[in-house]
């Protein structure tokens, strides 16, 4: 039995995406599951790195404001960056248009709404999860651990595998449906997308010993770049 | 606490650390460590209750959670992402496998040490969190990721700075409306999103 290219390749995302979630939520904490990381990943996985790279780290520079802490609501950032970068990476690889910008662009918006849509959507299977878990109490700690680990990989595979192929089907119409001007748009907006990473580094930092070296750097920075 | 457990050849100390413990997961090490260091005592005939045990533990766990999110969460996390989104910049996949490996590197190497550090310490561990040496360590390193950061705020200025158009202005006014917004914690994703759909309707309708 063939199964179908984006079958196939949503199977080999959701195993992706299954593994990137477990590292982030009930594993290493490594930095694999960060939109860069990932759109890496993606990249070697679909034979576009520099296409998954560029996604990748457009998302992270605007999610770099956002570290996961003090109780910081966060969207679903592993489904977000896996079926951003897939679809930038199908569109590269896909079309004759050559103006990469574009076509990174569209799987950057699709990233930040896959990741509120995954996130929304799952939101109830999380919380009746974190109930099914805290029922088994902590003599049966090491069985918990297991479903734990199991129930994470499941749900975030879950997630890729029915939302890629819905996000997929609207990048291609929106790559074949947009007109010049419209595209001339977004890539104007991706020209622009570098300045949500200064905005996000700004906020990251912003406490007074912290900004005296980020604005010092910057400067000597800015200063070394014109020079050379 | 398993392997502890069983090394000590006591059963019944697993199954007494099967209860709720939060803290950051590369300092938690250094907590198991230091109950390791007490169970032996207690076990010694040392004059350490399992009270004592239990205090040491709810004692140690929400500060070195805290410590931990500083130190990890807000200073190498960022400064190992802000370094790999300036590889990624100048397209250096050898240079982001290099970050992804240095920065584990040091969380293995901190995980490791954290379980031998706790173990030598026990109860002493209390006042090295609380040294100004360790406060020094943490923000050696925070305003080393703000330097990482200012380097990479240099590279995303500078094409800006150096391309005299209206586009320059614009990402100038992008900065200050983007900042404004996240001071108060409103979602990047969504004022980007906004974004996106203004360029779109803007150039359909100016051609």
């Amino acid at each position: 039995m063939e199964l179908s290219p984006l079958l196939e390749t949503s199977m080999r995302l959701a195993v992706l995406a299954g593994l990137l979630a477990v590292d982030l939520r009930a594993g290493w904490q490594s930095l694999a599951s960060e939109p860069l990381f990932a759109g890496l990943a993606v990249g070697l996985l679909l034979g576009e790195p520099q296409a998954g790279i560029a996604t990748g780290l457009f998302v992270q520079l605007i999610w770099l404001s956002m570290p996961p802490m003090r109780g910081a609501e966060r969207p679903d950032q592993v489904a977000g960056a896996v079926i951003g970068a897939a679809s930038s990476c199908l569109l590269v690889s896909r079309t004759v248009d050559s103006r990469v910008e574009f076509l990174v662009g569209i799987g950057v918006v699709l990233a930040l709404l896959a990741a509120y849509v995954g996130r929304t959507a799952t939101d109830p299977l999380w919380a009746m999860r974190d109930r099914y878990l805290g029922r088994m109490g902590w003599e049966g700690a090491g069985r918990a651990y297991l479903v734990g680990l199991g129930s994470v990989f499941l749900l975030e595979a879950m997630v890729v595998f029915v939302l890629f192929p819905l996000f997929q089907l609207a990048a291609v119409l929106a790559e074949g449906v947009l007109g010049e001007v419209a595209r001339r748009g977004i890539v104007f907006w991706v020209a622009l997308l570098p300045t949500f990473g200064v905005a996000s580094i700004v906020n990251l930092f912003w406490q007074k010993n912290l900004v005296r070296s980020l604005v010092l750097t910057t400067f000597v920075g800015v200063l070394v770049l014109w020079l050379k | 606490m398993h392997p502890a457990g069983k090394a000590l050849g006591s059963g019944e100390i697993s199954a007494r650390h099967q209860g709720f413990f939060n803290c950051n997961p590369n300092l938690t090490p250094i907590v198991v460590g230091g109950i390791v260091r007490l169970e032996e005592q207690k076990l010694a005939g040392r004059p350490v209750s399992e009270e004592d045990i239990e205090h040491f533990k709810k004692s140690m766990g929400p500060p070195l959670a805290a410590i931990g999110d500083l130190f990890f969460l807000a200073g190498l996390k960022p400064l190992a992402l802000t370094l790999a989104c300036v590889f990624a910049i100048y397209k250096s996949v050898s240079g982001l496998l290099a970050v992804f490996l240095l920065y584990n590197l040091l969380i293995v190497g901190c995980r490791f040490w954290g379980l031998r550090f706790g173990y030598r310490k026990g109860w002493e561990l209390v006042e090295v969190f609380s040294s100004s040496a360790f406060q020094r360590a943490l923000d050696l390193i925070q305003t080393a990721a703000a330097l990482c950061g200012g380097v990479l705020a240099a590279v995303l200025l500078f094409r800006y700075l150096s391309d005299r158009s209206w586009g320059s202005l614009a990402a100038g006014l992008l900065i200050v409306s983007a900042v404004a917004l996240l001071r108060r914690d409103i979602s990047a994703s969504w004022y980007a999103v906004f974004l996106f759909l203004l360029s779109v309707l803007f150039s359909t309708l100016v051609g």
